[in-house]
């Protein structure tokens, strides 16, 4: 084994510990100044720690982010996405460090001839500055390969969160994680020499890839099979839907035959000439509660004109949602006809949480009504969801990451449009408040 | 002189609003004319005169056009960004949000009220756009306005209260006002340069000085109602104290 001196031991282990940190920072997407200076605070703290911890000292990193989430989100069964991106950071580090330190063992050995692990002993600051150095390129060259397939990076994390399986990917994430400790800790526990070691993490890495790979297939497979589910349910929505359309229609049948009962009595009155009781006609008619209350609309009679299955599909689960909480989805779509190209997957996610939100506060509001416009000028989309709310109100706050106006737990949904809004450039966001109603808009550019 | 215009294809009922309009300007003795009162789409378009207000009643549905009434309104919003349309039409036909995102109308006047009602409602409507004229006379009324992709927005400059820029979203900047918080391209450098009235108080803000509610010049720190703060830069702390000085002499 090499042996290092403390100095060099704590600054490998800062240096270790501040690129998992900032591995994980990258897949959050927060870089910043404070961040990275929070992250440098941190890295010093575990790098002292690790004196203790030895082999296990990225175990304060994973253990922290667990405990920070149980503050954040104030419970104990957490949505662990945030832990899972620090045990992912974690495993990556753990394997790259490892194999930047066979090579840079292996490189210093044939450089200085030495011929024994042990002789390396002298150059352990050479060493440790060659293994930090080959870690960092491997990190650079897996954060450019995390930005050119960064929209399929978030579209997985988002298809995992929407499934549900953040859980089950954090105690796969466990395990992998346990039991590559488990060979570090032992192999150095019994001096297992680095050849045997570097086997076992290479036989490991084959594993975990073989892991994803299936993880993958699991993914996707759910993911089908959720499909499937929602079709059923979607397919007995439209069957109600079609049910009340028809219900319409008679009401209007049943109209159209009063109606043209009273032009043929009005008729005859008029051939009689019988001012008095024609009048009297015009009375009773003019208070009939057909020709005076305006025709109950089919309020989303205009979702034929949106081109996308997708949207339709979330319209329609929504209506009927809406519908079970006795609120009213009112929609309008003045184009003929509406084809969203671009960026499907984030609009319809925004436009999931705007109605979720906006059906919740109708609920306890008198009007029980929301209203959701689709509007296309030349290349600009604009999608506009409407709600009363309670005056006064706060229209700073609304976005804020745990704020809502009913109580916490409930505020992440509008933060979460916030982040969307910001990962694409041409979305915008406009929120209104009109007098009692609070109008949110997502706009788009660039949709030809 | 403000100026009135109407569009009804209903003849009797266009006669009997034009008599509406005409007594209450008379009986209020308002500086204001029924310019022009047609049932003919381009007639009226022909017949704007080049002025920044106006007040426009329009009904919706001309002949067996649904929309007339709307791409018309879009026009005169285009050349006439201050104009004030009043749509009337009857309940079924409206698309409410549609119409406030794209036209944004002083008000809507159903036609399945009675005579009376559409009466008093037109009254109001004349009177709200007449207090709503002479305050914009008085107060030079100014907008802030914004471009996003093809649509034009605009803000009353008296209810804007700060442009800021965020480091998550390069090459957009966020607008806070009294009751609309949006997004849009820009960058404030432009806007400083256009706006001159607003404050730069940090590389990152842009700041409308009347809605301050207070300025603690120790921490460097502007107070907005509502809670809202922002950071001064420590080089345009001393304009600042200065500015807010001779604003309240």
């Amino acid at each position: 084994m090499v042996e290092f001196g403390i100095g060099e031991y704590l600054v490998e282990n800062f240096a270790l510990i501040f690129i998992v940190l900032s591995t994980n920072t990258y897949l959050r997407h927060d870089f910043g100044l404070k961040v990275v200076a929070l992250n440098f605070g941190i890295s010093i703290f575990c790098a002292i720690l690790s004196m203790i911890l030895e082999d296990t000292a990225h175990l304060p990193l994973v253990l922290g982010a667990i405990i920070i989430e149980i503050v954040r989100q104030r419970k104990l069964k957490i949505n662990p996405k945030y832990v899972n991106m620090m045990l992912i950071s974690v495993i990556i580090q753990i394997i790259l460090i490892s194999i930047s330190g066979y090579i840079s063992t292996t490189i210093l050995m044939w450089a200085n001839h030495f011929h024994s692990i042990k002789a390396l002993s002298h150059v352990g600051g050479i060493l440790v500055f060659q293994d930090i150095t080959i870690d960092l390129f491997f990190t650079i060259l897996l954060f450019i390969w995390f930005y050119r397939h960064r929209v399929w990076w978030r579209h997985s994390m988002n298809q995992i969160e929407d499934l549900g399986l953040s859980t089950r990917i954090f105690w796969m994430l466990v395990m992998i994680y346990g039991s590559i400790q488990t060979i570090l800790i032992i192999s150095d526990i019994q001096d297992i020499t680095a050849t045997i070691q570097a086997a076992s993490i290479v036989i490991f890495m084959l594993i975990i890839i073989l892991m994803s790979w299936q993880m993958q297939f699991f993914i996707k497979t759910y993911a089908a099979q959720q499909n499937i589910k929602d079709e059923g349910i979607r397919n007995q929505q439209l069957h109600d839907y079609l049910a009340s359309i028809e219900q319409q229609y008679t009401e209007l049948r049943q109209f159209k035959h009063d109606y043209q009962n009273i032009m043929l009595s009005m008729t005859e009155l008029v051939k009689h000439d019988d001012q008095t009781e024609l009048q009297e006609y015009l009375n009773e008619l003019k208070n009939k509660k057909h020709l005076n209350e305006s025709l109950s609309k089919v309020s989303i009679s205009e979702l034929d004109h949106l081109k996308n299955e997708t949207l339709r599909g979330l319209i329609i689960q929504k209506f009927f949602e809406a519908r079970k909480q006795k609120v009213e989805l009112d929609l309008e779509i003045e184009q003929d006809d509406l084809l969203i190209e671009k960026q499907l997957v984030d609009i319809v996610r925004i436009m999931g949480v705007l109605l979720d939100n906006a059906i919740e506060k109708a609920e306890e509001m008198p009007d029980h009504k929301v209203s959701c416009a689709l509007i296309k000028t030349d290349d600009t989309v604009e999608i506009s969801v409407e709600n009363s709310v309670t005056l006064p109100f706060n229209l700073q706050k609304i976005f804020e990451r745990g704020y809502s106006s009913k109580g916490s737990n409930r505020g992440l949904g509008l933060a979460n449009v916030k982040e969307l809004v910001n990962q694409n450039t041409n979305f915008y966001l406009d929120t209104q408040l009109i007098q009692q109603k609070l109008r949110i808009t997502l706009i788009i550019t660039g949709e030809k | 002189m403000f100026s009135i215009y109407l569009l009804e294809d209903n003849v009797e009922q266009q006669a009997y609003y034009a008599k509406v309009i005409k007594n209450t300007i008379m009986i209020n003795d308002y500086a204001m004319k029924l310019v022009c009162a047609t049932n003919d789409v381009e007639k009226l378009e022909s017949s704007i005169l080049d002025q920044e207000q106006g007040l426009f009643f329009l009904d919706m549905e001309i002949g067996s056009q649904t929309d007339a009434g709307l791409k018309l309104a879009s026009k005169i919003r285009q050349k006439m960004p201050f104009a004030q349309i009043v749509f009337i039409t009857t309940h079924d036909e409206l698309a409410f949000l549609t119409l406030e995102r794209k036209i944004a109308p002083l008000d809507y006047i159903l036609k399945d009220k009675t005579l009376e009602d559409i009466k008093s409602k037109i009254i109001e409507d004349i009177n709200l756009a007449r207090a709503q004229y002479v305050e914009a006379l008085y107060h030079q009324q100014k907008l802030f306005g914004y471009r996003i992709g093809s649509r034009y927005f605009s803000v009353p400059m008296n209810e804007l209260v700060m442009l800021y820029t965020v480091k998550e979203r390069p090459g957009s900047v966020t607008m806070i006002a009294k009751k609309r918080q949006a997004e849009f391209p820009g960058n404030l450098n432009n806007l400083e340069e256009k706006y001159t009235n607003l404050f730069r108080c940090d590389k990152s803000y842009l700041v409308n000085l009347d809605h301050v509610t207070s300025f603690d010049a120790q921490a460097r720190q502007l107070q907005f109602n509502q809670g809202l703060v922002c950071k001064v830069s420590f080089r345009k702390a001393r304009d600042l104290t200065k500015l807010m000085k001779d604003r309240e002499s």
